[in-house]
């Protein structure tokens, strides 16, 4: 062998490279790549800077952070309530994990349904629905009281109970979803063998499905904590002043105190907390699993009951029924209490019109906030679209090394709390006039938006052959023309199911707008987050009916476009 | 595409390629006449492949120069090189009719829609699938697919026409059939063909000329039965057909088992003596598998000639004509 030899000495005179499409994958790239270094990173950063003082360094705003009980309290607050979350959401999804895994195809499709809905409706509406359940005279404790059971109202929000409930609920999906792939990945022998060598139907749970199911529950339970410790909405809504989160603290203190130093400190501090997080699970469990909702192989013959369920089985699925009818009862009672005749939020309801909905549409209020939802929807949905869809197929060609860079970067915008991003664009974009317009809202949400198209397109991107792509090429057709002819054809799914997760991501945003948005400007999340800050009024039952019907009404769409795909 | 002798010559000069500090084209020299069909054979890892990309324009190669019909290609981005290509897993666009698959080359060369239409038409009766035109790939068998693939990378015309294992995905009995058909479009169409197979049988079987590489370079270069009679190397002697090795070191040499006899050496012959360990009735002929030594040899012989098997376990003699043995000088 003559491994030293230096090719080159060999060629007769070389003749030059062709050309290849090595720019190719910067060029898609750039677009993304600019959005987040702009209207992500740079904000991110301005704020780090901010925190350690405007003109001189200093650590003030970090020793205050120490010194003041106050601030210590809401610290070790923010990561005791997602801790209670976390292990709420885990134990609740034991129980609806375990059943969808172990009932027939047909009842699954429908119970799929009782975890998606609340999965894909507004957190906003979803906790509107909450406060309407449980609030001094609300759904739960006229129930309570006339069936005797209590005498006095009970206080449900306002309180811990509040935020746990309603975070607990928001989040519950994000372990639910990992957990079922876990269980459906068990191969149903490995029962079948504990079974024969004598393990009970305890042992099975303890020694065989706990440790197989453990990894799916872990990814699950950090994404549900990443998630708590940077929520705003729902504490802010449901919790009372002993459950004031971190999140929460940052906006009290650039709306209330103007105090930007201690903001900017208390976000760094958060950023700090959720990147760690972020870190080690992308260690443990690597980027996909943020996403593909956890899962393993698909086991031969999946977990399920086979032959007669055992007493805890039956216990199990009685629990995990009661769970799933908790999580879909906001979203269907929000129906009747829209259609309420009566002023107050008496259930069930004396008489039933559509007063509210017709009130909803002749309120300009609630007319201009839709509007301005739309012009930010209708900047941040196609600009996401095309520039998500470039960074997709521009990462597939990324070179190895720089592709799991890429790749993280760009999802990064998830995992970052929303409440950051807010603040932060707050301070870039207010100097240079920019607010109080919707379509910079829209702007800025796209930098929300955009991961979402990112992670689906790449997904579809995943599933296509890029022989596909040689062949096309080799048939003479120019890049552009294969892109069209061949490519597209094939991702369409991907970028559509993108498009649907970004308009819902658009629509939904309550955070940006509160920063970004005046009254004139605001959106119908932010109309709504306002009117539900002083009394829910039964409108905005009107409102969050629409909200949901919407959000049904695309998620429908998107699965028959779907459907037709995969038949076509 | 009824015109014969469509094909071009290829000129491969001095190719290099390497993959970081891996090379895997030793500078590469071959010439393929126009018409010819040409056999790239060799394990993975062999550089086959990478050969076939570099010329359909996929992969860049370092340095060293292609010719297609006297002109330098390297300087012509893939589409524009009419080069047909058949993939190994056929990649036909599965949105896409047999009819859309076939005529995605014609549409992209600008042709009139009668013309498409036409020459699609042709394609797919050459290949014997009109009656599939409005199905997509992912209805048809894998012999079906198979036969898309090439009449999609037929229809263009192409100067030369590169085939990556195309039989691969295929079974036993079906790969057998398509060799043929293979073989008669190619002697119908005149196309130069470079085909690319690990699969030494297949090779024999359908080429002009097999090209044996081994870890980038070539091993050997010329008619099967050049290759199979007189192997440049003890490693093409293995690689393409049985063989027994005997000797070692400088005497070392070799026989193809059918040159191998039982019974002792006369004159011009060479004798060896070995153990019968098993015989094997095939048929038309037995295989007597023994052991010289270290080594074991296999012997073919005539069913009708052997009147009595040996035993196992018995000692025989075998011999070889000396104008039969394989042997490389150093």
């Amino acid at each position: 062998m003559s491994l030293a030899e230096n090719p080159r000495e060999h060629s007769m005179a070389p003749s030059p490279r062709p050309r290849k499409v090595g720019a190719l994958p910067w060029l898609l790239n750039a677009p993304l790549v600019v959005l987040l270094v702009v209207l992500f990173l740079w904000p991110v950063l301005l704020l780090l800077g901010l925190s350690f003082g405007e003109e001189t360094w200093t650590l003030r705003h970090y020793a205050r952070l120490l010194e003041v009980p106050l601030y210590r309290t809401v610290l070790g607050n923010t990561f005791l309530i997602s801790g209670l979350v976390t292990v709420l959401c885990v134990i609740f999804s034991y129980p609806v994990a375990y059943l969808l895994a172990t009932v027939g195809d047909r009842t699954r499709k429908i119970l799929f349904v009782m975890v998606l809905l609340p999965f894909w409706t507004s957190a906003l509406v979803r906790t509107a629905a909450w406060i309407v359940i449980l609030q001094r005279n609300g759904i739960l404790n006229s129930v309570l009281q006339s069936t005797g059971l209590t005498d006095a109202p009970v206080a449900f929000i306002y309180n811990l109970s509040g935020v746990l409930i309603g975070m607990t609920h928001v989040l519950m999906p994000f372990v639910v979803l990992p957990l079922y792939a876990a269980f459906r990945s068990i191969d149903a022998s490995l029962v079948l063998a504990a079974q024969s060598l004598g393990a009970s139907s305890l042992s099975v749970m303890r020694r065989v499905i706990l440790p197989l199911t453990a990894p799916g529950v872990i990814a699950g339970a950090t994404i549900v904590f990443m998630n708590a410790i940077g929520y705003y909405i729902t504490p802010a809504l449901m919790g009372g002043p002993g459950q004031t989160l971190i999140s929460m603290l940052i906006a009290q203190n650039i709306n209330v105190d103007l105090n930007w130093g201690l903001a900017a400190a208390l976000s760094v501090v958060l950023l700090v907390a959720t990147l760690i997080i972020f870190v080690a699970f992308q260690r443990a469990f690597g980027l996909d699993k943020l996403f593909s909702g956890g899962g393993g192989r698909g086991a031969s013959q999946p977990f399920g009951v086979h032959g007669r369920r055992s007493g805890g089985g039956w216990v199990t699925v009685a629990c995990g029924m009661l769970v799933l009818l908790v999580l879909i009862a906001p979203i269907i009672l929000v129906f009747p209490m829209a259609a309420s005749n009566s002023p107050f939020l008496q259930f069930p309801p004396p008489s039933y019109s559509l007063r509210w909905f017709e009130n909803f549409f002749a309120d300009p209020k609630w007319i201009r906030s839709i509007w301005n939802s739309l012009k930010a929807a209708s900047v941040a949905v196609p600009l996401s679209l095309v520039i998500g869809t470039a960074a997709a197929i521009g990462v597939s060609r990324a070179t190895p090394r720089l592709r799991p860079w890429l790749e993280t970067f760009f999802v990064l915008p998830m995992v970052v709390p929303v409440i950051i991003l807010g603040v932060g664009l707050y301070y870039l974009l207010a100097p240079l006039g920019m607010l109080g317009n919707p379509y910079t809202l829209g702007l800025a949400q796209s930098v929300l938006c955009a991961p979402y198209v990112f992670i689906t397109v790449r997904a579809a991107l995943k599933g296509f052959d890029p022989t596909l792509e040689l062949a096309a090429l080799n048939l003479g057709a120019s890049w552009g023309t294969m892109f069209r002819r061949v490519m597209l054809p094939a991702i369409l799914p991907g970028i559509v199911a993108g498009a649907v997760f970004a308009f819902i991501q658009s629509f939904d945003d309550v955070v940006l707008a509160l920063f970004l948005t005046n009254v004139r400007s605001r959106t119908l999340p932010r109309a709504m987050y306002e009117g539900m800050a002083h009394e829910i009024d039964p409108t905005i039952n009107a409102a969050s009916a629409l909200i949901i019907l919407l959000t049904v009404a695309i998620l429908v769409a998107n699965l028959i476009l779907s459907r037709r795909n995969a038949h076509g | 595409m009824a015109d014969t002798l469509l094909g071009k010559a290829v000129s491969i000069r001095a190719l290099w390629k390497s993959y970081g500090p891996q090379t895997v084209l030793h500078g590469l020299d071959l010439e393929v006449a126009a018409g010819e069909f040409c056999t790239l054979l060799g394990a993975s890892g062999s550089g086959k492949t990478t050969m076939l990309k570099v010329i359909a324009g996929f992969e860049e190669a370092d340095s060293g120069r292609i010719d297609i019909d006297g002109r330098d290609i390297a300087r012509v981005p893939v589409a524009k090189r009419n080069i047909g290509m058949v993939f190994q897993n056929y990649a036909l666009f599965p949105h896409m009719s047999v009819r859309k698959n076939i005529a995605f080359g014609l549409e992209m060369r600008g042709l009139s829609s009668a013309e498409i239409a036409k020459r699609t038409g042709e394609a797919m009766e050459l290949v014997e699938l009109t009656a599939f035109a409005d199905r997509v790939p992912g209805a048809l068998s894998g012999g079906q697919q198979q036969r898309v693939a090439l009449a999609r990378a037929l229809v263009i015309n192409p100067d030369i026409l590169l085939m990556d294992e195309p039989l691969g995905a295929l079974d036993k009995n079906l790969r057998q059939s398509i060799q043929l058909q293979i073989k008669a479009l190619h002697r119908e169409l005149g196309v130069t063909i470079i085909y690319v197979t690990h699969d030494q049988e297949e090779a024999l079987h359908l080429s002009d000329r097999i090209v044996v590489m081994d870890k980038g370079r070539i091993a050997q270069n010329g008619s099967p039965q050049e290759l199979y009679r007189r192997p440049a190397s003890p490693f093409v002697a293995g690689f393409l057909g049985e063989c027994n090795f005997l000797g070692s070191g400088s005497d070392l040499w070799a026989v193809r088992p059918e040159a191998l006899r039982p019974g002792p050496a006369g004159a011009g012959q060479r004798q060896v003596d070995a153990v019968v360990e098993s015989v094997i009735f095939l048929g038309s002929v037995t295989k007597i598998v023994a052991r010289a030594g270290e080594r074991q040899i296999t012997s073919v012989v005539g069913s009708g000639l052997i009147d009595r098997a040996p035993a196992a376990g018995s000692p025989l003699p075998f011999h070889a004509d000396e104008r039969d043995v394989l042997a490389w000088p150093a």
